[in-house]
């Protein structure tokens, strides 16, 4: 355990420090931590999959606390939180089964008898009933509401009543459950490895022959989309908005240009002279919100504006790791990030009006620098993720899918409470 | 609920008798006001609850009967608790210093501010007068005693008032299919209102109220009349407005709060397919 300690709180440096940026390396360092933390983690007998939700909440928040505005941090540790829950609720269901089974051998276990009168269903049944209250709430849930939650605690009663199995079997039951845990997180960090690969499969269906693409900045899912629908053999045109103040566009342009791709480089304020001339604006997003709003490199707001304004698709790609069940309450304030001014200006030359000793102790000239900008979910046209394509509209029902609805509201207090 | 009552004192002995004695009753309590959507709602709603057990199969009649009334008082338990799980929701929603401009008594709303105000939120309500039935008049009233900030506008005042306002907040008698709201007279062009000046539209309703309606235009929906008064007589030959109600359609409300979550408008649709389908 105390290595994993250590490793955590080195994490929780890192991110601190804002050592790891960008919400794919923060995706997927989170879901390698907490697989250490998961396997590291000693399960009691009973009721292992609530110490193992315990203890990767434990992690989760002082991660999230470490900085909120990466999302992706967050995001995944619901993710996984959901992998439990659900991985729990599968071995319950086969456990069950294993009992019904026996309860057909032996006839004289009377407990185990009961025990399925009362469930009155089919295994298989009583884990799709589970599973839909792991699922966010609707109402077709609160109306079988009451039957889930009548045999849910007969299920978890079902593992704490059959004290005559054997320890041994239990014990290999809660290391399947802790090694399926493991397996599942295995996957996740694949599905965020491949998850370019997969969206960049879909490219050719959006781009077509002659088209011209606006982007902004650089964005990785953006520039393999490009090169994917490049080796598809499409020929179209990019420009790229150099993505001030960092300058990213310039850094992207190059790399299109040396796969073989017309690309045009323009400043940031001259996108709205030029969208006119564009078939679509494809950019990459720093995180979706439940709402199908998005909050992406600062800048883009403006060429959202100006891509509805000629009514020019907006095409936002984004893996599935990036889908946040949270709403913005006031995102211009709550989820953004102030860079240092030094990215805008040179302090050299500026430092006389930027004198903390000048006048009444408050400087002249001050400077923002702000990360993100929130694009409102009417101005985006598409969202292509790992899974397809999906309408802003459609967003929660794919964060009902990979998120369960306990999860959502305990990590919100955590957050809103620092 | 008084259908639950229903269940307990029939003295049906098959399950399809008392499906029909249920019937008779929802129809009765609909027809007792036939211009309510919430009771109409929330009347369907305890059927297919009903019809939804059925399909669980039971051996006796009188398991499936204690079972049936267990879930009726349930439900009625659970609309109950829904105002303050929706009131929950709402807080994160609003913050300090902020201005609501609340059209309508709902005692939804009226919870959700309640709540804000137990959380040392500092907030202004801005209350409509909500004619004919002084609405807004009723609400200041009950804020006036909760010591929260409010300010009564007359109901053509809303656009001059919007420059203020952070959020607009609604009650609703029903939720329709389409994701839209029918409220009280005003609640579309108080939407309206705020949707061009770029202010949230949120609507906090009780997911009973979800109606299997889709209203095309205002003239879509039975009509709520009310007696108007003009304080001044009307001249005879002169036709006079009585609907008290209007249909807000979904594009004008920004996240509809319910006891199942906060919602998109487009979400309601779809929860509704999957509870009738």
């Amino acid at each position: 355990m105390p290595d994993v300690q250590a490793l955590v709180s080195d994490f929780v440096l890192k991110l601190r420090r804002r050592k790891i940026e960008g919400s794919h390396a923060c995706a997927k360092q989170t879901a390698e931590l907490l697989r250490q933390v998961v396997s590291h983690q000693r399960v009691p007998y009973t009721n292992q999959a609530a110490a193992l939700i315990d203890a990767v909440k434990a992690v989760g928040e002082q991660l999230i606390n470490a900085n909120p505005v990466e999302l992706a941090v967050g995001n995944i540790v619901r993710r996984i939180l959901h992998i439990i829950r659900e991985e729990d609720v599968s071995s319950t269901a086969s456990a069950l089964e294993g009992l019904g089974l026996s309860a057909g051998s032996d006839d004289d276990d009377s407990h185990v008898e009961h025990e399925d009168r009362h469930v009155g269903l089919s295994p298989a049944a009583v884990a799709t009933a589970a599973r839909s209250t792991l699922r966010a709430p609707s109402l077709h849930t609160l109306l079988e509401g009451i039957p889930d939650s009548a045999t849910v605690p007969h299920v978890s009663s079902s593992g704490g009543d059959s004290e005559g199995r054997s320890k041994s079997d239990r014990s290999l039951r809660s290391r399947k459950l802790k090694h399926d845990v493991i397996e599942a997180i295995n996957e996740l960090i694949s599905d965020i490895d491949t998850c370019h690969e997969q969206i960049s499969e879909q490219a050719v269906e959006h781009i077509h022959h002659n088209e011209v693409i606006l982007t902004l900045g650089r964005s990785r899912t953006v520039k393999e989309f490009l090169y994917a629908a490049k080796e598809k053999n499409r020929s179209f045109r990019v420009f790229v908005a150099e993505g001030a103040p960092r300058y990213q566009g310039h850094v992207l342009a190059k790399e299109l240009a040396a796969k073989g791709l017309q690309t045009t480089v323009i400043t940031d304020s001259a996108v709205f002279a030029m969208i006119s001339r564009v078939n679509m604006v494809i950019v990459g997003a720093h995180a979706i919100m439940a709402n199908g709003g998005v909050i992406v490199p600062v800048g883009l707001n403006m060429v959202a504006l100006a891509a509805q304004k000629h009514a020019v698709p907006f095409v936002v790609v984004a893996g599935s790791h990036k889908l946040c069940p949270l709403y913005p309450h006031n995102p211009e304030v709550l989820l953004n990030e102030l860079k240092s001014p030094s990215e805008l200006l040179d302090f050299g030359e500026f430092s006389d009006c930027m004198d903390f000793g000048s006048r009444n102790g408050a400087p002249l000239l001050h400077v923002v620098n702000p990360a993100f900008d929130y694009v409102p979910s009417k101005l985006v046209s598409l969202f292509i993720t790992d899974t397809g394509g999906h309408k802003p509209s459609y967003i929660y029902q794919l964060i009902a899918d990979y998120y369960s609805a306990d999860d959502i509201v305990v990590q919100r207090k955590t957050t809103s409470g620092n | 609920m008084a259908l639950s009552a229903v269940i307990r004192t029939s003295e049906a002995t098959t399950m399809m008798e008392l499906e029909i004695e249920l019937k008779r009753a929802s129809d009765a309590l609909k027809s007792s006001d036939l211009t309510s959507i919430s009771l109409s709602a929330g009347c369907d709603l305890f059927m297919r609850y009903v019809t939804r057990t059925k399909a669980l199969e039971y051996e006796d009649f009188d398991a499936a009967k204690t079972r049936l009334m267990e879930r009726g008082e349930k439900f009625g338990e659970l609309s109950l608790r829904a105002r303050k799980t929706i009131a929950m929701l709402c807080q994160d929603f609003i913050f300090d210093g902020c201005t609501i401009l609340v059209h309508g008594f709902s005692r939804v709303v009226l919870e959700v501010l309640k709540m804000a105000a137990t959380n040392r939120k500092l907030f202004r309500v801005f209350c409509t007068e909500g004619r004919p039935d002084s609405t807004g008049i009723r609400l200041s009233n009950e804020l006036a005693k909760l010591g929260i900030h409010s300010k009564l506008l007359i109901d053509s005042a809303v656009a001059y008032a919007m420059d203020e306002v952070d959020m607009v907040f609604f009650g609703a008698d029903g939720v329709v299919e389409s994701g839209g709201i029918i409220n009280m007279m005003g609640t579309y062009q108080t939407a309206l209102v705020a949707h061009s000046m770029n202010k949230p539209v949120y609507v906090a309703a009780e997911c009973y109220k979800f109606a299997r309606l889709y209203p095309l235009d205002q003239k879509d929906l039975a009509p709520a009349l009310r007696p108007i008064d003009f304080g001044v007589k009307v001249p005879p030959g002169v036709e006079v407005e009585t609907s008290a109600r209007d249909y807000t359609p979904p594009q004008y409300l920004t996240l509809l709060f319910t006891d199942i979550g906060v919602l998109t408008p487009s979400v309601v649709s779809d929860e509704l397919i999957k509870l009738y389908l």
